[in-house]
This record gives structure tokens, sequence and C-alpha cells, in this order.
């Protein structure tokens, strides 16, 4: 495998790692949300700690997988020019698109919302009120996190891109397939 | 120049609709026409540096910090749990079985379902592949008339963006800054009053034009055995579900953000009690609901950067003085958007429209005035359901709707375009009459969230 799509696939890992983590914080929200309604009703034990929890858990699903979305293609596209276009325009169209646009909205992105967390954390920002959760600048984390993520999803579907474009042989499709996903969870399973 | 700075929303606006026909990712045009307006805003003095700096401010606050919108997550969870411990398909088939007796009974069984599980999905193509899959094969088998057939099946994959739960409703109740109890109650009444016409056309259909829809043959007495039993619970564990969700916002249990915790939690609960819930089939849900979270987010994220700007370059007071400028009555505004709507359900899914147009449409419907038709508070519920009304008429209108390519797609060359164009049509007249009604008569909307939500 040459070096490129190797990075590509290190990329790709933290984006995956933290999809599985995602997934299994819906599971956790599900919880919280129960406590909090039955608590609420019978118990009378809700308060705002429970709630700033179910936003905070809210939006880190929300906001961290984009770039786990991209690598399998899940991100909406209008497709219906799509029969119009060569394969190789598509994937020169992708390739300048990421250059252009997102990495540069991404590193917007990042720096701002690097800021912004920190802001929150020399300010020891806690919940309005001062009742729920505090050390606001963690879920403020969450917006640079989310583009730094992004971008590794990003960048490793820019370097297939340029595999596919230079060495078709080698690669036809940039984006993992739920087949090629299942098979190489499968391969590292039985070597573990 | 000053023309240009005039015209520039309008700029903007048009490079978007023509950026997204280039099969991009809708998240990544959204990026892109963000970053060139906005340096073209801070190069003409529109925008200050400090301004485009607080980006992440509005990410976070409309995005993270919403408790509404927790629901969104939930309730995406919550259908592919129902979906992949197959209670979604026990369904259909039960529906089925029980209504073989009935003229149409396979028919109206896809009609039900579509509106049982209007939550599974939540997005139109994934509802309407799911259906097609499940059921037109078995209906073209049984002799269906392949256009009723499709006809069926399209209309009945698209209800799941009115009848709540749905996901569709979170966002626009979010948007337009509504209550979303309150919005979920008002488009319960629409969306029952569309899956009963249906029911009623199906059966009238199968009536008039017995071979068209051919009742099943009688059951085998082997088959009979233990049908009733299992039907019950396939039939009952979907509407538990229903209930319990619906149940839990109407009696005033839980905001609809925690009826979406109880929804996902009772589909948790189901799968494991039905013994389908193994960790591969769990861990599948999760999946695919964190590409599905994901997906919505992400054009979240780039139409509010979008919308940052847009409103910075005097977007809203654009699209305002255009209305003005077009229609002159309140009315004609409301048609206006009514048809702009209608034609973007042509080219986009909801996720688009509701995202991207909505938040600008917003400032003229607050504007609107229909004096003694519709309450000013009530209007803009009046209107959201309006709007879902058209879209989901939309996707089924020839030759552009949605729904159709998704259903034409999935039944791999088992209708051809023209029976699916020539079923659908019916469905969408039927359409068409019920939106004209909800228009006439906005108490059909209103009332029920008035008697129940007192």
């Amino acid at each position: 495998m040459p070096l490129t799509l190797r990075i590509a696939q290190a990329c790709a890992w933290p984006c995956h790692l933290v999809a599985r983590a995602c997934g299994l914080l819906l599971l956790v929200l599900t919880g919280v949300i129960m406590y909090d309604v039955i608590g609420r009703r019978f118990f009378n034990t809700g308060s705002f700690v429970v709630s700033d929890l179910e936003w905070h858990l809210h939006g880190a699903i929300a906001m961290l997988c984009f770039g786990y979305a991209y690598l399998r293609d899940a991100h909406v596209r209008i497709d219906i020019f799509v029969q119009r276009m060569s394969h190789r325009f598509r994937l020169h169209l992708e390739f300048w698109a990421i250059l252009l646009f997102v990495l540069p909205f991404l590193a917007l992105l990042f720096w701002f919302g690097w800021d912004f967390a920190e802001r929150a954390y020399v300010r020891n920002e806690g919940p309005v009120g001062g009742m729920g959760l505090p050390n606001r600048w963690i879920i403020k984390s969450v917006v640079p996190l989310s583009a730094v993520l992004m971008a590794f999803g990003v960048v490793s579907v820019l370097l297939r891109i340029w595999v596919a474009l230079s060495r078709p042989d080698l690669l036809l499709s940039p984006f993992e397939t739920d087949t090629a996903h299942s098979d190489k969870r499968q391969s590292s399973e039985s070597s573990v | 120049m000053e023309v240009f700075i005039e015209i520039l929303p309008g700029l903007m606006f048009l490079t978007l609709i023509a950026g997204l026909f280039s099969s991009l990712p809708v998240g990544f045009v959204l990026m892109g026409t963000t970053l060139i307006f906005g340096a073209l805003a801070l190069g003409l003095g529109e925008m200050r540096f400090a301004q485009v700096t607080l980006m992440p401010n509005r990410i976070f606050g409309g995005i993270i910090e919403n408790p509404v919108l927790v629901a969104a997550p939930m309730f995406i969870f919550m259908g592919l749990v129902m979906e992949r411990t197959r209670i979604a398909e026990d369904l259909l088939i039960s529906l089925q079985k029980v209504l073989r007796v009935v003229p149409g009974g396979l028919a109206l069984a896809v009609t039900l379902m579509g509106t049982i599980l209007a939550a599974a999905t939540g997005i139109i193509g994934a509802s309407v592949v799911m259906l097609t899959v499940l059921a037109l094969p078995t209906m073209l088998a049984r002799g269906y008339a392949p256009s009723l057939a499709a006809g069926t099946v399209a209309s009945a994959g698209t209800l799941g963006i009115l009848i709540p739960p749905s996901v569709m409703l979170v966002f626009m109740g979010d948007l337009l800054t509504l209550n979303l109890a309150k919005l979920f109650v008002a488009a319960f009444v629409p969306g029952l009053c569309l899956a009963g016409i249906y029911l009623v056309y199906i059966v009238v259909q199968s009536i008039l034009r017995p071979d068209s829809a051919p009742k099943a043959p009688p059951m085998s007495p082997d088959e009979r055995a233990g049908i009733l039993r299992e039907s019950a619970v396939a039939l009952a564990l979907p509407l538990l579900i229903i209930v319990a969700v619906l149940g839990s916002i109407v009696g005033g249990f839980a905001t609809p953000t925690e009826a979406s915790g109880v929804g996902a939690f009772a589909a948790l609960l189901l799968g494991l009690l039905r013994g389908r819930l193994s960790w591969r089939t769990l861990s599948g849900a999760m999946d695919g609901s964190v590409r599905t979270i994901s997906m919505l987010f992400f054009i979240f994220v780039g139409a509010t950067a979008f919308a940052y700007v847009f409103r910075h370059i005097g977007g809203e007071h654009f699209i305002v003085e255009t209305a003005r400028s077009f229609a002159i009555s309140d009315w004609g505004l409301l048609a206006m958007m009514m048809i702009m709507v209608f034609i973007m359900g042509f080219f986009f899914d909801w996720i688009e429209i509701t995202l991207i147009v909505l938040p600008i449409f917003a400032p003229i419907v607050q504007i609107m005035d229909l004096g003694d038709h519709v309450t000013r508070s009530d209007l803009i519920y009046w209107f959201a359901v309006l709007v879902a009304v058209n879209l989901q008429t939309s996707f089924l209108t020839p030759p552009f709707g949605f729904a159709l390519f998704f259903l034409k797609g999935a039944a791999e060359g088992a209708v051809t375009m023209a029976q699916v164009y020539r079923g659908v049509i019916p469905f969408v007249l039927l359409q068409v009459a019920i939106l004209g009604l909800l228009i006439w008569q906005p108490w059909i909307v209103l009332s029920l969230p008035e008697a129940v939500l007192r």
C-alpha cells in the first residue's frame, strides 16, 4: 500500500474512534433523559445539572462526527446532475472544493473556536444563574475539536482522491463502503 | 458600488443555489458560499473582523446549547433501533395478514405502516426506500396494478415528515422559535387527515376496479394458527412506542425532548424483550444514527454560518423588500412563499429547505397579518404546518418529485417511471385538496393544540 493511503488511513482513525464513542453516548443520553423524566415526575429530583448534561451530550454527538460521516460519504448531495459528470471530473471538483473552501473554513472555525473555548477557560465560565454543570470550557471546546476531527476526515478523503486520480488501478472511490469497513473490523478483531 | 452592495444578498443566495447543483455535499457548498461572501463583506466594509470571530458563539448557542434540539438525535436513534430490530418489518407483515380480507388490504397496510412508523426514518429518501424494498415486490407479486402500488408506497413514505414525532418538525420548531409540543399537536390532525384520505381513496379504488388491487387468497388453517397473537404483538409494540412518545408530550409528563428519550428507551426495551437486540444490531443502529445525525448537523453548521453572513450583508431587508415588491397583499406573500417551497421541493430534501430557506422566510412570516383569518400568535404554527404539507406534496409531484426517484431507484426496474407518475397523481391531487382545505379552514390545524394544551 502506498504511503499516501497509509497516511489517509491514519487520519481516518481518530474519526472512527470518536464516532464509536458518540454512538455509545446515544445510549448514555437515553439513560440520562430517562433518569431525568422518572426522577422529576416521581421523586422530585429534577436538577439543572441533569438538564445541562443532556444538552452537553447532545452537543458532543451532534458536532464531533462530521469527519466520520464524510469518510462514509453520508453527507447529503443534490445529485440530479451526477450522470452528466465524469467520475474524474467529480473527483477533481471534490478535491478543489476541499482545498479552497472546506479546509480554510475549518481552519477559521478552529481558530475562532479555540479563542472561544479559551476565553471560557480563562474566565472560568459556569452555568447561567450559577446552577448546573460548571466548567463551560469543556463543552465549548467541542467547537474547535469538531473542526479538527472534520479536518482529519477531509484530509483522509483528500489523499484518497489524490490516489484515485493518479492510480485509478489502486483505488476507485475515495470513500469507505460498508463492506470494506466491516471487513476491516473483522480482520482487526481476528488479529486481536 | 452602492448597487453591488444592494444586490449582494441576492447574489449570495443565487450562488448557493447554483453551487448546490454541483453534487458536492450541501455543507461544503454552504461553507464555500459563506467564505466567498464573508470575504466580500469584509472587503466592502459591510462586516467587521470582530463580527466574523463571533461565529463559534452562534454555532454554540444555536446548535449545542439548545435543549430543544436534543430531540433530534434521540428520535433518529429511536427510529434506527426500530428498523434494525425489525419491529418495522414485523409491523408490515402483520398488517398485511390482518387486512387481507379488506379490499386493497395490502395497499392499506402500506399506508398504515407509513403512518405509524412516520418517525422511524425521518429522511424522505430513507423511508421511501424502506417501504419500497419491504412492500413493493409483494404488492406486484399479488397482482396489484404497478401504478397503484407505486403511488401508495411513495405517498405513505412521505407521511413521515408531517406526522409527529417528526425530526423535521423539531428543526422547524427550533428555527421559527415555536413551542415544539404545540407544533407536534398542530401537525397531528392534518397528518391523520392525509393518511385517512389515502385510505379512503385506496378502498374506493379497490372496489371500483377490483383487478387493480386483488384480494389475497384465503389463509390455510395452519397459517391461521397463532396469527392473532403474533399480529397483536407486532402491532402493539410500535403502537406502544408511539403512545409512549406522544402520550408523554400531550399528558404533560415530558417535553418533546424528554419524550424522544422515552421513545428511544422504549424502542431499546422492546427490541430487548423480543430478543432482537444483539450487540451487533445495537452497534449498527448507533453507527447509522451517528451518520444521520452528523449529516443533519453538518448542514446546520453550514447554514448557521451562511445565515450569519447573509444577515450581516442585509439579507433580511433584501428578502422582505423583494417579497414586498412582488406581492402586494399578505395573502400574496403567503402564496409566493408556498409556491417557492413547492418548487424547491423538486430539488431539495426537507433538510436543505428547513435549515436554509426557512430562516430566510422567517422575517416575512413575522410581518404577515391575515386579519381575522388567523390570529397573529397562531399564524406561525399554521404556516409551519402548511409548509410541511406543501413540501410533502412537492416531493410527490411529477416529473421532479423527490420521493419518486428514490422509489424508482429502490424498485430496481420493477415499475416504469410512467407507472410511478400515473400512480402518484391521484395522491398529489388529494394532497393539494387537503392543503387548500387547511389554508381555507385554519381551525383544522389550530383547534387541537388549543384544546389539549390548555
